[in-house]
């Protein structure tokens, strides 16, 4: 019964994730990580990590790029700083990716929220992904919702 | 009477113009070559004015005696009844088609044929062929080693090859061929001017035209050898330092300690919806 509440009690953070859906997205469903759809292939998802290790923005920010471009070959286009709903400050990484043999752009803004629940540090990321023109045509929408952003 | 005599003559003079041409001895050739200069009675030989190399072998330009020219010139040293071309240069006096290939390794392909086809043309030379990075180019034969140096230095040589063909001779015995036929045209035609019924005259004219057609062969053969031998030609295949990428092979991932490495990224997006 104990470890029911406690993985109840888990989820709330996630569960708490929200933002102003981007003009032109539509939320899938209201249960569990915000989602978000474009008529287009535009996609939008809202996660959160518990960072046990405690590692902080920059970190976080280093080993996602690395990572993204290193080994998974993404071409990087651009990066920078970004303030939620509350302020708290976060960064956005922007990639060039290609799925299926066509090129999509793929945003990654990441916060980490020290000693979050249950007791430990949380990485918190929100991802945009779609074809290359849809993501030019629809990123300002995205990075004006991220301000709007509630965890 | 007359007319067997007029035919008699004309049959005699075509066997004596063709026997001159094909038989005389080596010393006589010279003078019915038309060697002569204005000082001594031998004239200097006036073509072909465009190639300096061929105006220096056959012009008399110092009044000597055309047979002590002849024989520093052209000496017969192995007895074949034919002058041989030793002179006391025998390089600058040859007539030489050259011609080299050079395949090239460069940084930039494209800017080192353009720089190759600007030096040519700045020498006097022109393009005659490009394809892709293959470029051949004419050049005065004075400026051939000076070019095919500055190609040398453009990058690294990976092959060259060079040919030198030598048509003195070619050209020497296409001069003596013309003079002999230009000096029986001339004799024809005073032949014609003396004739006096039309079958003669006929025949001679027929006879004349054939000698205009074979002088006016022979020019175009020896305007041919000439630029041949004014013009080398190069041949210079440009290729890059640059290396082709090596094909893409999938990226072997390392997996992260960190949870939410593992979890991030496009593939995991696409997955997730």
């Amino acid at each position: 019964m104990r470890a029911l509440l406690l993985s109840l009690i888990s989820l709330l953070p996630a569960c708490a994730s929200t933002m102003n859906a981007p003009t032109g997205f539509v939320r899938h469903d209201q249960a569990a990580e915000y989602r978000a759809s474009s008529s287009d292939r535009g996609k939008l998802w809202l996660r959160d990590f518990a960072d046990p290790d405690g590692a902080d923005l920059a970190f976080c920010a280093d080993a996602m790029r690395h990572d993204l471009v290193e080994q998974r070959g993404y071409e990087p286009i651009g990066e920078g700083e970004v303030k939620d709903a509350d302020a708290a400050p976060g960064r956005w990484l922007e990639f060039q990716v290609g799925i299926g043999g066509e090129k999509h752009g793929y945003l990654l803004a990441v916060w980490v929220r020290p000693r979050g629940w249950p007791w430990t540090d949380r990485v918190q990321t929100c991802e945009f992904l779609a074809p290359m023109p849809v993501f030019t045509a629809r990123r300002e929408a995205v990075m004006q919702a991220l301000t709007t952003l509630k965890w | 009477m007359n007319g067997n005599r007029t035919r008699w003559w004309l049959v005699w003079t075509w066997i004596w113009v063709w026997a001159t041409a094909c038989a005389v001895p080596p010393g006589e050739r010279m003078a019915t070559a038309g060697f002569d200069d204005s000082t001594n009675g031998l004239v200097d030989h006036a073509e072909p004015a465009a190639n300096p190399q061929a105006g220096a072998f056959f012009n008399d330009g110092d009044d000597k005696d055309i047979r002590g020219r002849s024989e520093n010139l052209f000496r017969d040293t192995d007895d074949d009844g034919l002058p041989d071309q030793r002179v006391q240069d025998p390089q600058s006096q040859r007539l030489l088609i050259q011609t080299a290939s050079m395949s090239l390794e460069v940084a930039r392909p494209e800017a080192a044929i353009a720089d190759f086809v600007a030096r040519a043309q700045a020498a006097g030379g022109y393009l005659t062929a490009q394809q892709q990075t293959q470029v051949t180019v004419r050049v005065p034969a004075a400026k051939f080693e000076t070019l095919l140096s500055d190609l040398r230095a453009a990058g690294r040589v990976l092959s060259e090859s060079r040919q030198a063909q030598d048509v003195t001779k070619q050209y020497f015995d296409l001069g003596l061929r013309l003079d002999s036929a230009k000096r029986a045209r001339e004799r024809l035609l005073a032949l014609l001017e003396k004739a006096n019924n039309v079958k003669d005259m006929l025949e001679i004219e027929a006879q004349v035209r054939r000698l205009i057609e074979e002088i006016e062969r022979m020019e175009g053969e020896q305007r041919f050898l000439a630029d041949q031998v004014a013009m080398s030609t190069i041949a210079a295949t440009f290729r890059s330092t640059v290396a082709a990428p090596p094909p893409s092979k999938p990226r072997r991932r390392e997996p992260s300690r960190f949870d939410w490495l593992e979890h991030i990224g496009a593939e995991r997006v696409m997955e997730g919806f």
